[in-house]
């Protein structure tokens, strides 16, 4: 079924193919970008083709980085003692948002899910472990999702630093904040119970 | 509990359907192939939000549309819930009382009810895993958070099988890749367990009561929980305690089945009838008693655990029995209740029995 011509039908078809965004929405945009000056278009093209050549993953962290190293790592101010270890470059972004952490990160690319073939060889382990030996790092954050995944991911991380006298932590996870203790169901509020701190 | 409304839009063999319940019993007459089953289902689904017998949701899309979807309207005491489940080719949607549900999950078991069909016998006469869906269920009953358990546990089992399936790849590391999981299997897989050891002694009162007072006879029902390790007291913590200390013992033997051996997703229910037991040694018309009495219990289990009466639907159940057993059945199993039930022949006093008659023909309902 065409109603368009191949080339509209072309980029509708690629839009389609993004996170979130359906059948529906990839016409919706489509039809947009047609009525855009033609300029405008090609900014957004060049961009596209901008992101792709200059930002890569940081040498040292794996997060999203314009240089060799990203500026997180060269930031001397930051706190080299405390590695934040997360899932993705989007969890860097989240946390940096919230402004509570001064340390460094690490990015490990995901979190194990046998069932997808990720294990741990498909993530950084190896290079996690390369930078702790290289030394002066005396506390690892897990960061990762509080999902079956991300736990796993987290507690097979503490199996690995933990030889090397490194002290592994794990955030806590608990009530959404404006949240209601009735709404919570058990496996939050018993996690929200055992990470509770005397007023 | 009670359901006081029903609509359908291209549910099953039903393009559109507006039903409205008596508080009591109804009755759905009908012939073979006319649509009885389909709406039990359809009531069954408001409750657990999937079918009581087909496991894709595009069976229950009528054939040849894109999306199908029921409201019930429910009584449930002093609240008034209107569910809308509309499913399809887009994915689900779940409304209550007007408000889109963002976790579908958290509808599950607003809508209590116990579904009595023919394929019951199987709980009875199948394999294991029959018993387990039947001990799942009653979980799912007791509201979204019981169910949910249910399915963390499966979620981390199939992860952790999924290491034990090529085990050999991972060579000496084997052992920390596998540790991972078992936290969370444990801890999950315990929480089911207990669900379990404290369901059935409550249960095997129920279904002896109702076997005794069915059959009229003095044979005793157990109903044993058999699990594939010992689980102590009942207390969660320390089955968490046992169920790692026989995941450990387990290792060779995971291995050499390429699959996790110990836990509750491995566990049975032993009926015995007089000492018999009931899967192998009992006559049909006697599984079959059982497996009514096993509704029974449950109905009654849900209702002493929420403090709700679930609804009772029965589909075709009446024709199994004689004369003498229907009338005993229709007492225990709509006690208290609002039933809904389907026969191919009005059963005893349908008409004088409290309540309404619906005749079904192709998709259509009437009140007679
Ligand atoms: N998705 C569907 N679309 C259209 N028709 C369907 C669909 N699924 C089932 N049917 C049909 O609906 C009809 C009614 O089925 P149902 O199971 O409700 O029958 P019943 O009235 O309970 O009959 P019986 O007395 O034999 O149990 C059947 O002919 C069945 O083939
Ligand atoms: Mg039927
Ligand atoms: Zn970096």
């Amino acid at each position: 079924m065409t109603y368009y011509s191949g080339t509209l039908e072309n980029l509708i078809e690629r839009l389609c193919g993004l996170p979130g965004i359906g059948p529906k929405s990839a016409q919706r945009i489509a039809l947009y970008l047609l009525s855009l000056p033609r300029d405008e278009a090609v900014e957004l093209a060049k961009s596209i083709v901008d992101v792709k050549d200059r930002v890569r993953f940081c040498a040292t962290c794996f997060n999203i980085s314009e240089g060799e190293v990203c500026g997180i790592c060269s930031d001397e101010r930051r706190d080299t003692s405390v590695i934040c270890v997360v899932e993705e470059p989007r969890d860097v972004i989240a946390i940096e948002r919230s402004g509570a952490f001064r340390g460094r990160y690490h990015v490990l690319g995901g979190a194990i899910s046998p069932i997808d073939g990720v294990g741990p060889d498909e993530l950084r382990f190896t290079e996690l472990m390369a930078r702790l030996r290289g030394g002066g790092v005396s506390e690892i954050v897990a960061a990762t999702n509080p999902n079956a995944e991300g736990e796993a991911t987290a507690l097979y991380m503490a199996q690995l630093v933990r030889p090397l006298g490194i002290k592994v932590t794990r955030i806590a996870s608990g009530l959404p904040v404006g949240g209601d203790l009735e709404y919570a169901d058990e496996i939050t509020l018993g996690r929200a119970m055992e990470g509770r701190q005397e007023l | 509990m009670i359901i006081t409304g029903l609509e359908l839009k291209n549910f099953r063999n039903y393009s559109h359907l507006e039903l409205e319940f008596s508080p009591d019993n109804n009755v759905v007459l009908g012939r073979n192939a006319q649509g009885k089953s389909n709406l039990l289902e359809a009531v069954y689904f408001l409750s657990h939000l999937r079918s009581n017998r087909a496991p894709r949701m595009r069976d229950l899309v009528l054939e040849g549309r894109e999306r199908a979807s029921v409201r019930g309207f429910i009584i449930d005491g002093e609240t008034r819930l209107n569910i809308h489940v509309s499913f399809g080719r887009q994915g689900k949607s779940v409304e209550v009382n007007g408000q889109k549900e963002g976790a579908p999950s958290r509808v599950r078991g607003l809508l209590k009810c116990v579904m009595f069909a023919p394929d019951d016998l199987y709980i009875i006469k199948g394999d294991p895993a029959r018993r387990r869906e039947f001990l799942d269920e009653t979980a799912e009953g007791l509201g979204p958070l019981a169910a949910k358990r249910v399915l963390q546990y499966k979620h981390v089992l199939r992860q952790r099988n999924a290491v034990l399936r090529s085990w050999e790849e991972h060579g000496a590391a084997l052992a920390s890749v596998i540790e991972p999981w078992n936290d969370a299997l444990v801890k999950a897989g315990a929480a089911v367990v207990a669900r379990r050891a404290g369901m059935l002694p409550v249960m095997e009162s129920r279904v002896d009561e109702a076997y005794r007072l069915i059959s009229g006879g003095e044979s005793e029902v157990r109903v044993r929980y058999r699990g594939t390790f010992e689980a102590g007291s009942g207390d969660e913590g320390e089955i968490e305690e046992q169920m790692r200390r026989a995941l450990e013992a387990s290792g060779n033997e995971e291995k050499r089945a390429r699959t996790t051996v110990v836990g509750p997703h491995r566990d049975d229910i032993e009926i015995t009838l007089g000492g018999r037991e009931a899967r192998f040694s009992v006559s049909q018309g006697e599984q079959r008693t059982l497996a009514f009495c096993l509704r029974v219990a449950q109905g009654r289990y849900l209702e002493g655990e929420t403090g709700k009466t679930p609804v009772t639907l029965l589909d075709d159940v009446l024709s199994e029995l004689d004369i003498d057993r229907r009338e005993k059945v229709l007492e225990l199993s709509g006690k208290g209740s609002q039933a809904i039930l389907t026969a191919t022949d009005a059963p005893l006093d349908a008409g004088e029995a409290k309540g309404k008659v619906f005749m079904v023909q192709r998709g259509k309902v009437t009140v007679v």
